[in-house]
């Protein structure tokens, strides 16, 4: 199959901002495992990773840990 | 100002962080507690802002960030086994439980005050519908999305790690030129940036954003494609990455 036209839209796939008919035809694609696009996809996930981190870091409050190692403990 | 051995030492110590990271994540998979609170201290912050950007009520952001750590709890077997990097996976499903927290908040307070079956909103409804409205004031109304495009998104990245998940070395590398990767976003045109923005931390598809806008949707298919072109060239210049299908 000729991805060609793939190209450019990993990133907008990963971010959820395609329309569904476009996120199909690539998640069909991806699934026959061509090479080329899971490579490409990977390096997408590294650009929306990279866009992601340009929000300013915050600290939770500590009861936000706190709250999580008990739901934890409790499983 | 920094000098190249500090910013040798300080690479060193990126990758060294999201190596560590994976040895912590397969501890995790043997359900050590104590490492899951180290890969929590590490990335709780990063996570926090981002999910801050995107819901801005901290309570919230609090939630869905227990929400990924504790995905992260069960599926943990299955994401070390992908030898993929824990912080890209961190990262991206942050951004989905943002998301969807975002779009059930908005169709929430789209809903008109009674119900269709003439009922007032529950207490729950109320709240949800005046923390998105009053912290959201300047964002527009939209349409409500598709639940069932979000939740396939969402399989994908759950149950597909193995398909998307960069390497840690990648992440290694990003993280210890992040400065210089960051530049590079600031560097776009002003209004390709402002889309990116509606897509990476508003949940917009790409018609969404056009509507935003008021521009058409080809102009704005073309932009945000230009955007991540550039932004792709960027990295490769920057992490010395460039291939021949460049």
């Amino acid at each position: 199959m000729d991805c060609r036209h793939l190209e450019d839209v990993y990133e907008l796939f990963l971010l959820g901002a395609l329309p569904d008919e476009g996120s199909l035809e690539l998640r069909e694609h991806l699934a026959q495992g061509c090479e080329h696009c899971l490579e490409r996809v990977k390096e997408a996930a590294r650009t929306v990773y990279l866009l992601s981190l340009t929000a300013k870091p915050v600290t939770p409050g500590p009861k936000a840990k706190a709250d999580l190692l008990r739901l934890l403990l409790k499983r | 100002m920094p000098t190249e051995a500090n910013r040798g030492s300080s690479k060193s110590s990126g990758a060294n962080k999201e190596l560590r990271a994976e040895e912590l994540l397969g501890r995790v998979a043997d359900r050590d507690v104590e490492a899951l609170e180290c890969l929590y201290d590490e990335f709780a912050p990063k996570l926090m802002g981002l999910l801050v950007r995107i819901l801005c009520a901290r309570p919230d952001a609090e939630s869905a960030l227990q929400e990924v750590f504790l995905r992260l709890w069960k599926e943990a077997p299955g994401i070390a086994q992908t030898k993929g990097s824990v912080a890209a996976w961190l990262v991206l499903m942050a951004r989905h439980a943002a998301f969807q927290r975002l779009r059930a908040q908005r169709a929430v307070a789209a809903r008109p005050a009674q119900s269709p079956h003439g009922q007032a909103r529950t207490k729950e409804e109320k709240s949800a519908g005046k923390s998105a409205d009053s912290a959201r004031k300047e964002r527009k109304p939209r349409e409500r999305r598709s639940t069932k495009y979000d939740s396939e998104i969402l399989l994908f990245l759950a149950e597909s790690p193995q398909l998307w998940m960069p390497r840690p070395e990648d992440i290694a590398l990003v993280n210890a030129r992040l400065g210089l990767l960051q530049r590079a976003f600031n560097q776009m045109p002003k209004p390709q940036r402002g889309a990116l923005e509606l897509a990476v931390f508003e949940g917009y598809t790409e018609s969404e954003i056009a509507a935003q806008l008021g521009e058409p949707l080809g102009k704005v298919n073309a932009g945000l494609r230009a955007a991540f072109t550039f932004l792709r060239h960027r990295q490769h210049a920057v992490l010395g990455t460039w291939t021949a299908d460049i």
